[in-house]
């Protein structure tokens, strides 16, 4: 293989898509992508069904070849290489087991076709059981585990070949919540253990937020934001992503003037500043704003009459009517209750400015 | 559970389809396997006289085990012929949207709707002396051009390929079409070649199907009768065609025996094929 770099982005990079597309016919499942995942991090492939996230996987795995553009692993083009050659451990949807091999022979066919001696084999084999926690079902057969344990056998398939890289091929749609909750601790102990490049593909937001170092927003065959979980649910870019990320209030606001380096924008009728720049003035802008960024108070210059109260046990959910325009609220129970909050009485709203974010796109 | 209400009729529902077999299937066997068992006379009865030289005349007389062999070896190589013909086309057909998989099944499932008959004069007009391939090859290759290719085994071997090739390859289609997709790519993505995915991953599991197809072909070869006749000749006799021929000069002992022979040969093809399938499984 001829060594060759990236041309996107510096050596810390360990797997790169340049400029990869993917057309069926006359579909197009991926426009354009780059993308930039850097060594040992994990990072989460994000969107709703058909947002092209697992074609994204299929090509960085190797199952299918873009219609344009480059793949590299660790520098090497890899784009033409299929995936028996590409050295990539994947945890599939649904663990994909050998219904006819036990737990340690699933765990040691990728060893066996690398034709490693008997004794490494099985000692690789155990300390990848023992690392799941399943060396004591070394001989059972997939139809005989749990939903829990069948992810486990294949999370030590994956990795016990020393894999480049780890996909994780929306890995925890076959377990029930609290099973979920669990496993997604849990592999991420084990990757930061293994220091492992890793990439998550799933359409369950809190699972991407929760597990990934940086998390890629898919939409429409295209990636919308990349970014920490934090930054990315916070200020989200675009609409799809603020909505698709969490509940948010859409509001609309008009770019009046600036004040300094705060621009002054109208919102339901009254005037919030922001700490931004480059909108132009008298332009309509879409903007986010968190229901949980939003606090009740006796005055403030937003004065809404409440619509509607939800009681959700530590939070409780608010509907509140300023001007014509709805805002949601979601707040802790005592708090909310602390402020003569009933459904028809009139309480003020208040916020933090750098909690509203201005978004790119148009709002609908 | 099955309450009991609706348990009684089940009962009696397979107890119908059971009187059927035993009336018509095992009664005639039982009396088959007395008669093979009794001295016959010229006059097509039978001495009610218990022996077993119907059995043991066949098995010192190096005619019949010839015979014996050359029948066995036919089926064999049908099954090896099948199973090398028809899983390519099974892993071809598997891949196929379901809409072209049914075509493609039906297409390859056409030849079962001709007569035998039909079929094996088919391969008469292609291997016979004028036939078609004689005319091409005196064309080509006039050097390999035979007085007759029929009446050979590979005549044969064809013949019976057009009746169990579609069987095998029905049965392959469905189990591989049963693999689910992603065990392959997880054995592509932990290193395995074509073939690894084929010996590790694809074999081990089809191969109730294999054994389901190998059974068919080898029962079906073993018994065929008009495409044996027709395609081997008065040369290449197989073992049903000894069983013909004493039927029909009513010599209704010998033609018993010789089938229960046939019959044990099936059944221990069978239990071998099985005795294969399950110890893989350990």
């Amino acid at each position: 293989m001829k060594q060759q770099h990236s041309p996107i982005d510096g050596s810390q990079a360990d797997v790169v898509l340049a400029g990869v597309e993917k057309r069926y016919g006359n579909t197009i499942a991926l426009r354009s992508m780059d993308l930039s995942i850097e060594r040992g991090e994990l990072f989460a492939l994000l969107g709703p069904s058909g947002c092209g996230k697992s074609t994204t996987l299929r090509l960085i795995a190797g199952f299918e070849q873009p219609s344009a553009g480059r793949v590299f692993v660790r520098g090497n083009d890899v784009t033409r290489i299929p995936s028996s050659k590409r050295n990539f451990g994947i945890v599939f949807q649904g663990f994909a087991l050998f219904p006819h091999m036990t737990v340690a022979q699933n765990v040691g066919f990728g060893l066996r076709m690398r034709k490693l001696q008997k004794s490494e084999m099985k000692q690789r084999v155990m300390s990848a059981l023992e690392l799941v926690g399943l060396d004591h079902l070394a001989d059972r057969y997939p139809r005989q585990l749990s939903g829990g344990q069948q992810q486990r056998a294949a999370l030590a398939r994956a990795i016990v070949i020393e894999p480049d890289v780890l996909v994780l091929d929306e890995p925890m749609s076959a377990l029930d919540k609290i099973l979920r909750d669990r496993m997604q601790v849990e592999i991420r102990r084990i990757q930061q253990r293994l220091k492992m490049t890793t990439i998550l593909v799933t359409h369950d937001q809190e699972e991407a937020l929760g597990m990934a170092d940086r998390v890629g927003v898919l939409n429409g065959g295209r990636i919308e934001q990349v970014g920490t979980p934090r930054s990315i649910y916070e200020t989200p870019r675009t609409t799809f992503v603020a909505t698709f990320l969490g509940a948010s209030n859409l509001l609309t606001g008009k770019v009046e003037g600036y004040d300094g380096a705060q621009a002054a924008i109208s919102v339901a009728g009254r005037v919030i500043s922001i700490p931004r720049g480059g909108l132009e003035r008298g332009a309509t802008v879409p903007l986010s704003l968190r229901p949980e960024k939003i606090r009740l108070c006796a005055h403030s210059p937003f004065m809404g009459k409440v619509k509607e109260m939800t009681y959700k046990g530590s939070t409780t959910y608010v509907e509140v009517d300023v001007n014509g325009v709805s805002f949601a609220i979601s707040g802790d129970s005592a708090q909310i209750r602390g402020q003569h909050c009933e459904v028809g009485n009139l309480v003020g709203l208040e916020w933090d400015a750098r909690d509203v974010v201005v978004l790119e796109d148009v709002a609908s | 559970m099955i309450p009991a209400y609706y348990k009684a009729p089940r009962t009696l529902l397979a107890i119908l389809p059971l009187c059927f077999l035993a009336l018509f299937f095992l009664v005639p066997v039982g009396y088959l396997f007395i008669l093979s068992f009794v001295e016959g006379n010229a006059f097509g009865g039978a001495h009610w006289t218990f022996t077993t030289a119907n059995y043991t005349g066949m098995l010192g007389d190096r005619f019949y085990i010839v015979i014996a062999v050359r029948t066995i070896s036919i089926s064999l190589i049908a099954c090896v012929l099948n199973v090398i013909l028809a899983f390519p086309v099974a892993l071809f057909a598997a891949r196929l949207q379901s809409v072209w998989k049914s075509v493609f099944l039906t297409i390859a499932t056409v030849p079962l709707m001709v007569s035998n008959i039909v079929r094996a004069f088919g391969w008469v007009v292609i291997l016979g002396r004028r036939g078609i391939l004689n005319s091409v090859l005196q064309f080509f290759a006039p050097q390999m051009v035979l007085r007759q290719h029929l009446f050979s085994i590979q005549a044969i071997c064809f013949g019976l390929l057009t009746i169990t090739l579609p069987f095998t390859i029905m049965f392959l289609t469905n189990a591989v079409s049963g693999i689910d997709r992603k065990n392959i790519e997880a054995a592509e993505s932990l290193g395995a070649t074509r073939w690894g995915v084929f010996y590790h991953i694809i074999l081990p599991l089809t191969k109730s199907a294999l054994a389901s197809g190998l059974m068919v072909v080898f029962f079906l070869t073993l018994s065929a009768y008009v495409t044996v006749t027709l395609l081997g000749g008065p040369r290449y006799k197989t073992l049903v065609g000894f069983i013909y021929d004493y039927s029909a000069t009513l010599r209704w002992p010998q033609a018993a025996a010789l089938s229960f022979v046939l019959l044990g040969i099936g059944l221990a093809f069978a239990g071998i094929v099985q005795l294969l399938v399950s110890e893989r499984k350990k």
